[in-house]
């Protein structure tokens, strides 16, 4: 376990060092911040004096160890476009982030593994085929246009909920309900599987013998290893939020996410926020993951070998 | 079915005393499958009395494991009892609700499985299953359920069980793991044990101290056991009675002695006929063709393919015959013509002994050198943990040396873990070793290069354990055969069709499976495809690893009978890579035995097999069940302590003696070096003199 | 008859095999709705009943032929501008089809060569490759791609190669596992012992085992790739106008929910399809080569 713990955190920091690299590179080298900071007909000298403050005349590795100072400082550079610290902006919008990804993250464990359990203990079954078609159709239905459907459904012709926006609970309805569909379905399906294969294990098989009920196996020693699945797969719908892939669904929503934020900036050409959001949520998101390995590797124990 | 009517007052007659514990009438079961329903048993009755010890015997595909889960009523989803009875207790169990069901289980009649470590749930301690066996089986919690525990692990012969009840089952050997499982199968205290092929994945040194095991708790505990197995050895060590079944019928039923000195049913005699004889006094007999596909069974007998005494008579191929009582005996056949197995046995088909042979070893010119001399060859693997920190090392082959001359057949002998698998790979260059050197005919093998020399390449081949893994699935048979002449560019493609053709033809099989894929065969089919490949280049070396584990026992006797006529027409030299003694003995013209890495003896195979010099060797022979129950149960067994080591941290000095009854202070310190002891090297400070008691046929124990 | 060899142990009618063996109506339906949508991407602007980009001011905000104020001319409605949206969908079909494969084509033109080299040779240069692999899945796709878009500037080709260096993994994990699953098959080390050259092996051995599940996988990357590219181009950050993409039209039509529901309908309903067909060839393959 301890060996584990070790190599798995030795990836967790080549992962992180790896990030801080592409983004350098990525803001620094492709990108022109000098250009993206200044007007279209900024002299020369204009060019040359923000070139020089923003430090970019010195050798590269120079750079990359006063950007990786930076980022040990909090100092995730200022804002173009809202003339702010990079940071204190993305720090503003974690909340609502949080807020959905949990929201989600609740919703999607419940119904999912409810749904993937009910069907795997009865397969085949009229309540099990409707879910397996269900859970199979929902990772087809691209979220952002399902929100609108909600929206035009639920909003505009029902009024029961509004439109969009953040701040009460029954705007999260909603959202919740977009974005948790494909976890919801993606769940079911791996619950239900895992189920099923962990139901056809001879140690299964050995423990009906001597005369436990189903349902007693299943909760005694099936649960166990569906939990280390659910997990692993829950953890993958919380860090869904933060690596972007709600955007659509936030743009949809008009919520006040991350994900939003990154839209906001790209079309606002401002690279320092961009690179600080992707920063930022990578570096949660490699924090999270290693997490959730550790907490499966001390459920199942045979991971560590 | 007919045999029912006059089953109940017949049984009556053979043993009048004693009611059955478990009774199981003309039970059929079928399963569903793509191709609709097929029928799996076809009316087997059985039954169980109390204390007795059952032996339910086939081989893959006759049903017998299937009759254990029909009688705990665990078939799967896809399989359901489709007549008969299961009565015990008075009730008939294939009746009772899936909740009476279970006060039945665990209760009163138990089961244990081939697997001991998939049995076992992989994320909890050993201790804690055992505990939960123990609660469910009373029904309540004792506050001295830990010393319970280790109470059931200490009656199960567990070494140390405070310890070994901590554990997780992959921390556990798998004798070990079968042993927590009897423990739990037993917390109930059940008076029927069905025992489903229990020693099959464990190495015969272990599986004799669990069948050991088996024979004590039952006659301790008052239980009828049913034992399933394909091994006729542990039938004729363990059972009072046996049960034959093939393709889901019972053809042959009756008191052990009975079925191996008087079998009548022809499938019987040739099962009997297909095990290998470790005392080498009876040469193998193969039954021909394969074990039919229960999609599409033969008519009438359903053995009559395969059949020697059916003499192409109608009635066998157009009625099935009912398992009736032999007159006189408590024997029932499933035969038309069961009385012509006394003619038969007049014949002696079990008195063939064989030539008694001076020598055996091939001829040897001293002028020149051996085919293939392995010069201390080792083989270490670094294991890796973690990044930084070495895991260790093992040294999977410790020092192993020996020649194979040409045309001759070296047997090499040893239980998992022993590193026979890993020379054989040394050999075949798939390994390099860490030191030593392999010269074949004079060229240095093992000199830097992974990859062999051209020529030489193609005059050594391999056939593998598992035929079906070891042929391209999506290849034709044709391109399978050629593949070594097309690596080689050997030969116009005509040419090679027709080489082809030839091996076909060598192996038993016909031209025109060139064009079938290997999907189309039964496993010694492509087990005899597989030695078409390796013959097709006429190799001096096969090295065979395992070739007949994976095979069922009729069908590795024909493979084996194979390899003998390949060896005597071909003068060609064998490695043989066995874990089984008996199965080499009538094929090895020399025997090495590797323990742990390291050979611990080495000679004539005949030397080895009537005066083992080694301990270890002794101590694996008599583990081999003999298929012949006077002799088997007069024989001198030696059950060895413990298991194997882990060869991570391989014991000190001679690395036999943690499980050695010869074992003194030297043993622990010094390693013994392989010396000469007569004809034999055997490395041991105390070995053997004398012949081992092999109880011959006829008596003569002591 | 020699007396040694048995019948092939599963004789069957032919023609009762292929019956069986027919795809199910699903699939059947899966394979004819992507045929249409490969005829229709083929072909563009040729085949639609009307003009994609003209406009008819007149006509403003159609819907359907069935609603009130529809008309057969414009089947599926129009738009804010009076474009057909039947046309717009059907040229859509070009841009979205050609991105989901290309992007996929070009994570397996990265992914497949990593991992055979890491399953095959295995060693340090799998190790390395297999961190690599490892780094790139810790990444937050999503705001990469967002990010990479910024600093290239949005558009069909700098969407492609963005989503597609963020999306390689899964090939060099499948081709991975394959190769080393095979290279210690049975037949694999047979062949070796035969004297097969790497070369030999790689073309004989490997590849005819591999070409399904890369399809396979490949078929399940192209949907995920045509809603990668959906979302993008829906938020404003892939395919630019006067490109059309289905996801651009969704996005474009995002203010008119109000009014003109079909507007984000449709576009939506083809992406589901193509999805849900995709989904149902790479199943109805997999089983397939299953029954080989």
């Amino acid at each position: 376990m301890r060996s584990y713990l070790v190599s798995r955190s030795l990836r967790m920091v080549a992962v992180m060092v790896a990030l801080i690299a592409a983004t350098f590179f990525l803001s620094r080298i492709v990108a022109d911040p000098v250009a993206l900071t200044l007007p279209m007909d900024a002299s020369p000298a204009d060019r040359a004096r923000v070139t020089h403050e923003l430090g970019l005349d010195k050798p590269l590795p120079e750079q990359f160890v006063d950007y990786l100072g930076g980022l040990f400082r909090g100092d995730l550079g200022v804002s173009v476009w809202q003339r702010q610290p990079a940071l204190s902006i993305v720090l503003e919008r974690i909340p609502a982030s949080i807020v959905l990804a949990v929201a989600t993250l609740a919703v999607s464990v419940v119904i999912g593994l409810a749904i993937g359990v009910a069907g795997a203990l009865r397969p085949g079954s009229l309540v099990d085929r409707v879910a397996t078609l269900a859970s199979a159709t929902s990772v087809a239905v691209p979220d952002f246009w399902l929100g609108i459907m909600l929206v035009t459904l639920f909003a505009v012709q029902l009024g029961w909920v509004p439109t969009s926006g953040y701040g009460s609970l029954i705007q999260l309805i909603l959202p919740v309900a977009t974005l948790a569909m494909r976890p919801i379905g993606r769940l079911a399906r791996v619950s239900r599987e895992a189920v099923l294969e962990e139901m056809g294990k001879d140690y299964v098989t050995a423990a009906r013998a001597r005369g436990l009920s189903v349902m007693s196996i299943f909760r005694k020693h099936v649960f166990k290893a569906i939990v280390a699945v659910a997990i692993t797969i829950a953890g993958y719908d919380f860090v869904y939020v933060f690596t972007g892939h709600a955007v659509g669904v936030e743009t949809v929503f008009n919520w006040p996410g991350l994900g939003q934020l990154a839209v906001e900036a790209t079309l606002r050409q401002d690279v320092i926020l961009v690179s600080a959001i992707v920063l930022f949520s990578g570096l949660l998101v490699t924090l999270v993951n290693t997490l959730l390995d550790v907490v499966h590797a001390a459920i199942d124990r045979r991971v560590t070998l | 079915m007919s045999t029912l009517p006059d089953s109940l007052p017949d049984g009556a007659r053979e043993l009048p005393s004693m009611p059955a514990r478990l009774q199981v009438e003309d039970l059929h079961v079928e399963f569903s499958t793509r191709r609709g329903p097929v029928p799996v048993l076809s009316g087997v009755s059985l039954d169980l009395r109390p204390r007795e010890r059952v032996a339910l015997v086939g081989e893959s595909g006759s049903g017998k494991s299937v009759t254990a889960l029909a009688i705990m009523g665990l078939l799967s989803r896809n399989g359901w009892v489709s007549g008969g009875s299961v009565t015990y207790a008075g009730h008939d169990l294939t009746l009772l609700p899936e909740k009476e069901y279970r006060k039945v289980r665990g209760r009163e009649i138990a089961l244990i499985f081939q697997d001991p470590t998939g049995s076992l749930d992989p994320l909890r301690t050993v201790g804690s299953q055992v505990a939960e066996a123990i609660v469910t089986a009373t029904g309540h919690r004792k506050s001295d359920l830990r010393d319970q525990v280790v109470q059931a692990l200490h009656q199960m012969q567990i070494p140390d069980p405070e310890r070994r009840a901590g554990q997780y089952p992959h921390e556990l050997s798998g004798g070990m793991n079968q042993r927590v499982m009897i423990a739990i199968a037993l917390a109930g205290g059940p008076g029927i044990l069905i025992a489903d092929e229990p020693t099959t994945a464990l190495d015969a040194t272990t599986a004799a101290g669990i069948m050991d095991l088996l024979g004590t708790l039952a006659h301790d505990r008052d239980m009828s056991v049913l034992l399933i197995t394909h091994d006729l050895g542990v039938v004729a060590d363990f059972a009072e009675r046996v049960e034959l079944m093939y393709a889901g019928r019972i053809v042959e039923r009756g008191p052990v002695n009975d079925i191996f000195y008087r079998p009548r049913h022809p499938y019987t005699i040739g099962l009997l006929g297909s095990v290998p004889d470790v005392s080498g006094q009876r040469v193998v007999k193969a039954i021909r063709g394969s074990i039919p596909s229960l999609t599409a069974l033969p008519t009438g007998c359903v053995f009559h393919p395969r059949c020697d005494r059916m003499q192409e008579r109608h009635t066998c191929r157009e009625q099935a015959p009912d398992l009736a009582l032999i007159s006189g005996s408590d024997q029932r056949v499933a035969c038309h013509f069961s009385d012509e197995a006394d003619r038969e046995h007049a014949a002696g088909p079990r008195q063939e002994l064989a030539e008694p042979e001076t020598s055996r070893s091939a001829d040897t010119d001293p002028a020149t050198h051996p085919l293939v001399e392995v010069d201390d060859i080792s083989v270490v693997f670094h294991l890796k943990q973690g990044l930084f920190r070495s895991g260790g090392q093992v040294t999977a082959v410790d020092r192993v040396s020996f020649d194979i001359e040409r045309g001759e057949t070296l047997a090499l002998v040893g239980e998992s873990g022993s590193g026979k698998s890993t020379t054989a790979r040394v050999v075949l260059g798939l390994q390099a070793p860490t030191s030593g050197r392999v010269v074949f005919d004079g060229v240095d093998l093992t000199t830097g290069d992974k990859r062999f020399p051209k020529g030489v390449r193609r005059r050594v081949q391999a056939v593998f354990q598992d035929p079906t893994s070891s042929l391209d699935p999506r290849m034709l048979v044709l391109d399978i055969v050629t593949e070594p002449l097309v690596v080689h560019d050997l030969g116009s493609p005509a040419e090679r069709r027709q080489r082809a053709e030839e091996m076909l033809d060598l192996v038993g099989l016909h031209p025109e499976h060139l064009e079938r894929k290997p999907a189309e065969f039964s496993g010694g089919q492509r087990q005899r495809i597989a030695i078409a490949r390796a013959l097709i280049v006429e190799p001096d070396l096969i090295v065979c690893d395992e070739p007949v584990t994976a095979l069922d026992v009729s069908v590795q006797a024909q493979v084996l009978l194979m390899f003998e006529r390949i060896k005597a027409h071909r003068n060609v030299s064998l490695l043989f890579i066995a874990h089984d003694l008996a199965v080499v003995r009538q094929i090895a013209d020399r025997v090495a035995v590797i323990y742990l890495g390291e050979i611990v003896e080495s000679g004539p195979a005949d030397e080895v097999f009537t005066r083992p010099r080694h301990p270890y060797t002794r101590a694996l022979l008599s583990a081999i069940p003999v298929a012949d129950p006077r002799r088997g149960r007069d024989r001198d067994r030696i059950i060895l302590e413990g298991s194997t080591p882990s060869a991570l941290a391989p014991p000190s000095g001679c690395r036999f003696h943690t499980r050695c009854w010869k074992a003194e202070d030297i043993c622990h310190t010094d390693p013994p070096a392989l010396a000469p002891h007569g004809p034999a090297l055997a490395a041991c400070h105390f070995p053997e003199e004398g012949p081992v008691h092999m109880a011959t046929p006829g008596g003569g124990s002591r | 008859m020699s007396s040694t060899v048995d019948a092939p142990r599963l004789s069957g009618n032919r023609l009762g095999d292929r019956l069986r063996h027919a795809p199910p109506l699903s699939a059947l339906l899966a394979y004819g709705f992507l045929g249409l949508m490969c005829v229709v991407a083929v072909t563009g602007a040729l085949l639609t009943p009307a003009s994609p980009t003209d406009q008819d001011l007149a006509a403003r905000l159609m819907p359907p032929f069935w609603q009130a104020g529809g008309s057969l001319e414009h089947i599926l409605g129009t738009d804010q501008l009076g474009r057909d949206l039947l046309s717009r969908i059907m040229v859509g079909a070009r841009t979205t089809l050609a991105i989901g494969v290309a992007t996929a084509a070009l994570e397996a033109l990265i992914g497949v060569p990593l991992g055979l080299t890491a399953g095959y040779f295995g060693g340090r240069l799998e190790r390395v490759i297999m961190s690599l692999t490892d780094i790139q899945m810790g990444f937050p796709a999503a705001l990469l791609i967002i990010f990479i878009v910024l600093v290239l500037g949005p558009g069909p080709v700098v969407l492609t190669v963005a989503m597609g260096i963020n999306g390689w993994m899964i090939f060099t994990r499948l081709t991975r596992v394959t190769v080393r699953s095979l290279k210690t098959s049975g037949f694999v080390t047979a062949s070796v012992v035969a004297g097969g050259s790497h070369r030999f092996i790689m073309r004989h051995h490997l590849m005819p085992h591999l070409r399904g599940p890369l399809l396979a996988v490949f078929l399940l990357e192209v949907p995920r790739m045509i809603l990668a590219e959906s979302v993008m181009s829906f938020i404003g950050l892939g395919v630019q106008p006067p490109t059309i993409s289905w996801g651009l039209l969704i996005g474009g039509s995002r203010d008119l929910i109000a009014v003109a529901y079909w507007l984000s309908l449709f576009p939506g309903l083809a992406i589901v399809f193509t999805v849900v067909s995709l989904y149902l060839v790479s199943n109805d393959l997999a089983a397939r080569r299953a029954r080989l």
